[in-house]
């Protein structure tokens, strides 16, 4: 038995890392498919077709957001953007979610208040992607990769209040009429 | 209260035909202010609102610009000379103070229907107001039709005279509507199609008709082309507000009719224009799928293109979100507290007929009614044809009546000036007048060949 | 006789040259302006910013070219301005149809009458060569065409007197109204004894001159979405429309001299590097506060007073970033609403400079989730952070006073462009009578964390450019020591006008735009005048 499970152990190691290089091979052919890096700020690249995407990754990034319905598009971009940004991402975003798995963490508040969260490597990881989702982009200023702006998770906590920069949430005037504010 | 009482007294009473007493001046002129309120004269007799009645308005009409003739009592350049006869003919049979024939964009093709003593009335008030000097601005209208004479054949052809007589078989309610809506606030002028020799086709009355580049849709019965499926009350605040939530809202001419016009009348009034209006028989459009307000919905998908628009050659969507959803919401859904409507559930969307999202994007609105503005600015300098037609056909194709999605970049131009189609009538004129000229010219020559054969034949013998 | 290309040139199509333009078409005569950048819809700004990753970058969405960079974020940018003194004076500068004030916040204030005599009353500094009873019928003038609302109630001076400065008519628009978070700032402000204000603002809180109302898009820079807020392409195209011709993708690189000390002819380059003589009868220098001496100083004109250039000032300022304890919700509405105005003028100025502090109060999602990131917060407790940090970001941007000094100056740099034309090179520094005010608002600082019981993220921000250029080609009564005189004609060539916020000898506290069109509009009534 133990035997058997260290074969498929194995297996599905081999599988795994097989599937990561195929697809890494393929964003990096994407990659250069897209040609040189164009002057306009924040063009977002080809990148795999999101069915193409690590479901591991994909996981990974509905865990950390809380969020199950994360569009497959950003979660293909923000894969891409990482990866790319940082060479050994896609290695240690593996880690990362395999040791949430053994730590059979609920959910990313749990995430937050465990052990887990102290090793270096992990949380930096972690923030990565929570960052790219939030953000809407991978690194800072103008050498940033666009992700998102309108499906930034950043502007949901405050819907009900304020507009997306460049979106309106009411007609001419509305601030003035409102006299009460929610203090939470 | 009073007046309203007496206001519809009256008018029953004088559409009764029946004689009474006259109430004092003043009381004159203040109903006569009341039925221009209704009747709307401001809309083409006041160009600037410092200075009512003084003309100037240009109206354009598939023949060209007429501007409308000053009607304050200035006794040169106004109406100051006018006799009661010569007001009386002139809205009753188009005819002006020298016997000239009045162009029918005077919509006295309505006004006939009004009873003498209410005529009189209005001319009171007019001649209430400040004489204002200011010259008439002549009509620019292409020859023939800058011709008088014309009208006559016109008004052979199509005008008929009379006032308007209750229909004794139906109710008070109706029949306040029918003189509101006929004689009053004249909608058929823009709501109903128009013959070949561009009189009011009476077979299909409110079935829909085109106000220079403005589309005034069908308001008969029916329930899919027409208002037969809006509420009474629905009926209603449209014409008190110009604005039904997830339906419509009024623009262009219908804007000002209703900021200037239907806004002002008396409850009661609304309430017998939309009894009469519900009563017309029910016209089915050519291309009617679907209620004009019932087509699209919320719809986004901005990660499709946000990151990577080709901003150097933009798409109708790419233009729509950076010019519109602003205002109109990034799903089309306007603002929260709907001060910026939806683009869908919107008759000016899912008209089968384009122009009236065209103009709006061109002219944008303004209207303020009970103090609350309804405004979107114009774009006309700010877009260019192609860019207009690309937003017009997105609009309609992801948020309207995708069938509507024909904007064409060459016939924003025309609509930019303010004009709509040309009439058949006017396209065939010329080649028409050629054809006669040469028909006639045939049979002249021919005629002249004939009767020197005659003679010749004759003298021989 | 002489036959001219134009009455008048124009060179920039910025807000101050296109009032101009506008005011001389309408006129009547027959205006050429040259722009050295393209023309862009306003779509197009905004679907860039919405596409760009450095959106607090105000430059970013804009284009640069390498015949007309600008200011930085671009590849002809970054390396455009050359800064070769302890301070790295980079103010945003844009080079497009309409210029900088595509993306400023449009703040509209006068200078009060003691502005125009700082030197007079306070010892230091300039006196303007004119006083605010001069300029007042054309700051009316500028008000009404930019489309300014604002309070006819208020004592601008900060002081809590009466409405003030004079006015002649009242504003064309009434105030924007003020949001939840306004009002409590006011609120606090007030009690613990500040005189806290509303900005005028050059926008429209109802529709004006076809323009809409604002409608609380929170992001009035870098653009705002629905041409609410006042941009220098209104007048831009208002002026073609009149007849005026704008020639795009020009930039103008030198002003010929003739006989008479008149300027005959300004000579531009496309972006092939082709160069097009034009001649006119006046010409007006409307390219902003760093390009305007540049061009003087490569034709090698208006300096014989050695000005051109020199007294380089912006408001330069600091900022202090805190969480109140109380929820706020900046975010609603404008991003500029109003200010504390208590130390714009008084006895101190003989000291140290005049101080305004302002908040901003744009929406804080990015300000707040950054730092959170940081921390390292995730889950849930970043969405409660993120909602409860960013009900709380007070932000106030608070800006100086600054003296002309002859060193703070625009030069010509060793490095030349694509056009071969050469780079600015910049030398600026603040001296002690700024830095003696920077010591008091930090001081106010300190008492502004205690008002609203909160926890300061950042009170030391170092100095920050604010984008206000004055100075650079001087006014004043004296050829000697002045580039232009009260009217903005420059001493050296009667036919040469100068409209720059550039013309400036005393910044005062306030954002110089009002006044610059002011100054612009009444240029072009002498001017039209004179052709």
């Amino acid at each position: 038995m133990s035997d058997r499970s260290i074969v498929d152990a194995e297996e599905s190691m081999l599988c795994t890392h097989h599937s990561r290089r195929r697809f890494l091979a393929l964003s990096a052919a994407a990659a250069s498919a897209a040609g040189l890096v164009t002057a306009a700020p924040g063009i977002v690249r080809a990148v795999a077709p999101a069915s193409q995407v690590d479901p591991a990754f994909v996981q990974l990034a509905r865990f950390l957001t809380g969020r199950n319905d994360l569009d497959a598009r950003i979660i293909a971009r923000a894969y891409e953007a990482l990866v790319t940004t940082d060479p050994s991402f896609a290695a240690r975003s593996t880690t990362l979610a395999r040791a949430i798995e053994d730590a059979r963490l609920a959910d990313v508040n749990a995430l937050a208040i465990s052990p887990l969260y102290a090793n270096p490597s992990d949380r930096a990881v972690a923030i990565a992607i929570v960052s790219a989702f939030y953000l809407g982009q991978v690194g800072e200023a103008s050498k940033a990769r666009f992700i998102a702006f309108e499906k930034a998770l950043m502007f949901e906590p405050t819907a009900d209040m304020v507009p997306i920069p460049t979106y309106s949430r009411g007609g001419p005037g509305y601030w003035g009429k409102v006299t009460q504010v929610p203090n939470d | 209260m009073l007046l309203i009482a007496r206001l519809t007294c009256l008018f029953v009473m004088s559409s009764l035909g029946q004689a009474y007493a006259q109430p004092a001046d003043s009381g004159l002129a203040e109903r006569g202010r009341q039925l221009t309120v209704a009747a709307d004269c401001a809309a083409c007799h006041t160009s600037d609102r410092t200075k009512p009645m003084a003309g100037g308005v240009p109206i354009p009409t598939p023949l060209g610009t007429i501007f409308a003739p000053n009607i304050t009592p200035d006794p040169d350049t106004g109406i100051g000379s006018w006799t009661d006869e010569d007001f009386y003919r002139a809205m009753h049979k188009g005819v002006g103070k020298q016997g000239e024939n009045l162009y029918p964009a005077f919509p006295y093709e309505a006004f006939t229907k009004l009873s003498r003593s209410d005529v009189l009335a209005i001319k009171a008030y007019l001649f209430s107001l400040p004489a204002i000097r200011q010259t008439n601005l002549p009509s620019e209208l292409r020859f023939p039709f800058d011709q008088r004479w014309i009208l006559s054949v016109w008004k052979l052809l199509n005008f008929h005279e009379g006032e308007l007589r209750p229909n004794p078989g139906r109710d008070p309610s109706f029949n306040r509507g029918a003189y509101l809506v006929e004689a009053l606030a004249h909608c058929q002028m823009c709501h109903t199609p128009r013959t070949v020799t561009m009189g009011i086709d009476a077979s299909r009355p409110f079935a829909g008709g085109e106000v220079g580049p403005w589309s005034a849709y069908n308001i008969t019965s029916d329930p899919v082309s027409g208002v037969g499926n809006w509420s009474t009350e629905q009926l209603e605040t449209y014409l008190h507000t110009g604005h039904v939530l997830d339906k419509a809202g009024a623009a262009g001419p219908m804007g000002d009719a209703v900021q200037h016009s239907f806004s002002a009348l008396p409850d009661q009034d609304i309430h017998d224009i939309v009894t009469y209006l519900r009563s017309s028989k029910a016209a089915q459009d050519a291309d009617g799928l679907k209620p004009r307000y019932a087509w699209g919905g919320a719809k986004e998908d901005v990660t499709a293109f946000r990151g990577s628009e080709d901003l150097d050659h933009p798409d109708g969507r790419t233009l729509f979100y950076g010019a519109c959803a602003s205002c109109h919401g990034i799903d089309g859904s306007g603002s929260r507290d709907h001060v910026f409507p939806s683009v869908f559930h919107n008759t000016a969307t899912g008209a089968s007929s384009i122009s009236n999202l065209v103009m709006v994007i061109l002219n944008g609105v303004n209207r303020t009614v009970s103090a609350q503005l309804t405004y979107m600015p114009g774009f006309a300098h700010l877009l260019s044809n192609d860019e207009v037609a690309s937003i017009a056909n997105y609009v309609a194709s992801t948020y309207g009546n995708p069938g509507a999605a024909n904007a064409n970049a060459a016939n924003i131009d025309a609509l930019r000036a303010g004009r709509g189609r040309t009439p058949l009538i006017a396209k065939l004129l010329w080649p028409g007048i050629t054809l006669a000229t040469i028909v006639i010219a045939w049979a002249l020559v021919w005629l002249f060949r004939v009767r020197r054969r005659r003679r010749s034949e004759g003298h021989a013998q | 006789m002489t036959v001219y290309d134009a009455d008048v040139i124009v060179v920039g199509s910025g807000v101050l040259g296109s009032v101009a333009a506008h005011s001389l078409a309408t006129a009547g005569k027959a205006v050429i302006i040259l722009e050295a950048g393209p023309r862009v819809p306003r779509w197009r700004i905004v679907e860039s910013y919405r596409n760009a990753t450095d959106k607090l970058n105000y430059n970013v969405p804009y284009p640069d070219q390498p015949w007309a960079p600008k200011s930085f974020a671009g590849p002809y940018a970054d390396d455009y301005l050359q800064n070769v003194g302890p301070f790295a004076f980079k103010p945003g500068m844009l080079r497009l149809v309409g210029g900088t004030t595509w993306h400023f916040a449009a703040a509209a204030w006068r200078y009060i009458p003691n502005d125009f005599k700082l030197r007079t009353l306070y010892g230091v500094g300039r006196d303007w060569p004119i006083e605010y009873g001069d300029l007042e019928p054309w700051y009316q003038r500028a008000e009404e065409a930019l489309g300014v609302s604002g309070s006819d109630r208020d004592d601008q001076s900060g002081q809590g007197r009466g409405p003030f400065p004079q006015r002649s008519k009242p504003y064309p628009m009434p105030p924007r109204p003020w949001s939840y978070f306004t009002n409590r700032l006011a609120e606090r402000f007030t009690a613990a004894g500040y005189h806290f204000i509303d900005e005028p603002n050059a926008t429209n809180s109802q529709p004006y001159d076809g323009r809409p109302p604002c409608c609380g898009n929170s992001n009035c820079m870098p653009v705002c979405p629905i041409g609410a807020m006042y941009s220098g392409d209104v007048h831009a195209y208002k002026a073609e429309r009149a007849g005026a011709k704008l020639i795009e993708n020009a930039v103008a690189y030198k002003l010929e001299k003739g006989s008479g000390g008149k300027i005959v002819a300004v000579h531009y380059k496309s972006p092939d590097a082709r160069s097009t003589r034009l001649t006119a009868k006046h010409f007006v220098v409307a390219a902003h506060g760093i390009e305007t001496p540049k061009l003087l100083l490569m034709s090698q004109v208006a300096n014989s007073s050695d000005q051109v250039g020199r007294n380089l000032m912006d408001h330069t300022g600091i900022a202090l970033d805190m969480l109140s304890k109380e929820a706020l919700w900046p975010g609603q509405g404008p991003v500029q609403q109003g200010g504390v105005f208590d130390r714009r003028d008084g006895p101190d100025r003989q000291r140290h400079s005049a101080i305004k502090h302002s908040p901003r109060t744009g929406t804080a999602n990015q300000l707040v989730t950054e730092p959170l990131l940081k921390q390292g917060v995730i889950g849930a407790e970043l969405d409660r952070r993120i909602r409860h940090d960013a009900a709380r970001f007070i932000e106030i941007s608070t800006t100086f006073e600054v003296l002309p000094q002859p060193q703070n100056r625009v030069t010509l740099s060793g490095k030349t462009d694509a056009l071969g034309l050469p780079k600015p090179q910049i030398y600026y520094d603040v001296d002690a009578y700024f830095r003696a005010a920077v010591t008091v608002a930090k001081e106010d600082y300190k008492r502004f964390v205690t008002l609203f019981d909160a926890q300061v993220i950042n009170d030391d921000t170092g100095l920050q450019n604010r984008d206000h250029i004055m100075g650079s080609t001087i006014m004043g009564a004296d050829a000697r020591d002045s580039v232009v005189d009260g009217n903005c004609r420059t001493y050296d060539h009667p036919n040469l006008f100068l409209a720059t916020t550039g013309v400036i000898p005393a910044s005062g506290v306030i954002n110089p735009t009002l006044t610059g069109a002011a100054l612009s509009l009444r240029a072009a009534d002498i001017i039209a005048r004179e052709i």
